[in-house]
């Protein structure tokens, strides 16, 4: 009988499957790179797959989607959303609080009334031999993913956990291998992420809107995080003045919630790391990469370590061709920190780019200590 | 697209609702064992350590989260506020179409529930100060027993 309810239930739950991701730009592209990755066939490993890229790009939207397709028939599953904040909060303790409590389905208040003991090594006795499928969203922190496991025998064979991250260098300490990243959208996707948003879904008013729109989601750059914004933004333009101003304004600095989203990226660098990067940006960006290690190695900075940093918390990209890419807007938000942080300073600026400034102070012989690389 | 709140998207397959003292021991932990075993997410909730006048955060949260619900209908189902509140509320959201309703008729009548009589009499709310929510308590329960359930007693 309870069988019988049981077959039942899960089978209807299971008719609701697959999952639909035809309205979100862009997702069906990544399911496809993504689930040759998983290989769900392969019963007997335990698979762990990184999801890196940087802040907005959208990797917990892309798990969210993993989750949704692959988690069913799982024994055991589990999404942590912003592992990170979490554990911020409330240490490792919470987090694992957290995980054995949505994994095996037990309110909060029965967790602490039976006294289970909250840690690695009672997530490694209850989920030893389990197949689980878990997704632990925004890891900035070793001591993070220790908080789950200190290896992936930890988990049943047949267990699948993603790891999304700004930070790769993470990943390879914990020894994941598969690791997706996470790319900016091409124009066509970007405009039609963007046209959803400032249009509700209908296509531009006219010739000149179109011309407008195609301006306006290029200056996002590909970052879905920022086309989503200056989609909602541009939503509540409503006249060809009212878009080339707002147009203007973003010329000159992203939008105030862009910024915060990437700043939190410098914001967990050590300090020469952060020195480092916001010369960068206000340097070397498009530069090769040897000018830069060579300029900012000077027994301060330690550019070639730094830059190292820089590329695995995907602040930069170096190509192929051995340049260093920083993306426009994270460009644009180390400049606004350089201004920011030169107010409060009463030595004046750090990092000095703009000729006129430069002139300025060299003509009042103000400069000290520092070096002007031009 | 960015990752700003820390409460998890979870969903549930199936809430369970039930009385602890008639069922906890048996029908209830078969099932939740096979559910949880079938990969089938489950949110039980024993309300052993309830306190207070209604059904608290997380309880009303998981419910209106969950995809299903599986209610226990047991001799003493009805004489516990808790279990008729969380009747009310998930019936309330079945109507709205939000959620999936199986009743299971465990060793009572389903006549019973649907007229409150028998082991679901309502004599005791009788005297109650809040009549309109006595009120909605039957209507709970006269909605549930009209559903195709499952009946332990026939199987």
């Amino acid at each position: 009988m309870i069988e019988e309810i049981v077959k039942d239930i899960s089978k209807k739950l299971l008719i609701m499957q697959p999952v639909d991701f035809s309205d979100i730009v862009g997702m069906n592209a990544h399911m496809e790179r993504l689930s040759p990755l998983l290989s769900m066939d392969s019963e007997n490993e335990v698979r762990m797959i990184g999801i890196w890229g940087m802040g907005g790009i959208g990797k917990t939207t892309i798990a969210k989607c993993l989750f949704d397709q692959f988690s069913q028939g799982f024994p055991a599953r589990c999404f942590l959303e912003n592992v990170s904040k979490i554990y911020r909060k409330g240490g490792v303790s919470s987090l694992a609080e957290k995980f054995l409590s949505t994994t095996l389905g037990l309110s909060k208040k029965k967790m602490k009334g039976s006294g289970v003991k909250l840690g690695p090594q009672e997530i490694k006795a209850r989920f030893g031999c389990r197949k689980v499928f878990v997704v632990l969203d925004n890891v900035d922190d070793m001591r993070q993913m220790h908080a789950f496991a200190q290896e992936s025998s930890w988990f049943g064979p047949g267990s699948r956990i993603i790891i999304t991250t700004r930070d790769k260098g993470l990943l390879n300490t914990y020894g994941v291998r598969t690791v997706y990243e996470v790319k900016c959208m091409d124009n066509d996707a970007a405009l039609q992420l963007f046209n959803q948003l400032a249009f509700k879904g209908a296509l531009p008013p006219s010739e000149l809107y179109e011309k407008l729109s195609i301006r306006a989601s290029w200056l996002a750059q590909g970052l879905p995080v920022a086309i989503e914004a200056y989609g909602l933004f541009f939503r509540r333009m409503t006249s060809l003045k009212e878009w080339d101003d707002a147009l203007c304004r973003f010329i000159e600095a992203p939008d105030e919630s862009v910024m915060e989203i990437l700043k939190i990226s410098y914001d967990g660098l050590e300090e020469t790391d952060k020195n480092v990067f916001l010369h960068v940006a206000c340097l070397f960006n498009g530069e090769p990469l040897r000018r830069a290690t060579t300029l900012l190695d000077d027994g301060v900075l330690q550019g070639c370590l730094g830059l190292k940093i820089l590329a695995e918390k995907s602040l930069i990209e170096i190509t192929a061709s051995g340049y260093i890419k920083m993306h426009n807007l994270v460009d644009q938000t180390a400049r606004a920190i350089v201004n920011q942080e030169s107010m409060q300073r009463r030595h004046g600026r750090g990092v000095l780019w703009n000729p006129y400034e430069i002139y300025e102070l060299l003509k009042r012989n103000t400069v000290s200590t520092y070096s002007v690389y031009l | 697209m960015a990752s700003s709140s820390s409460s998890p998207i979870w969903k549930y397959d199936v809430f369970l609702s039930f009385r602890g003292e008639d069922t906890r021991k048996n029908i209830v932990s078969h099932l939740h064992k096979q559910l949880v075993d079938k990969g089938v997410v489950t949110f039980k909730d024993d309300k052993k350590l309830e306190l207070g006048d209604s059904i608290s955060e997380e309880i009303s949260r998981a419910i209106q989260n969950s995809t299903y619900a599986l209610v226990i209908l047991s001799e003493n189902y009805a004489s516990s506020s808790w279990c008729l509140d969380e009747l009310r509320m998930v019936m309330d959201l079945h109507l709205k179409n939000k959620i999936k309703v199986v009743p299971i008729f465990y060793g009572v009548d389903p006549s019973h529930v649907r007229h409150q009589t028998g082991s679901f009499t309502f004599d005791k709310y009788q005297d109650s100060k809040m009549p309109n929510k006595v009120t909605t308590w039957r209507e709970a329960l006269t909605q549930i027993a009209s559903l195709a359930g499952k009946d332990f007693e026939t199987w």
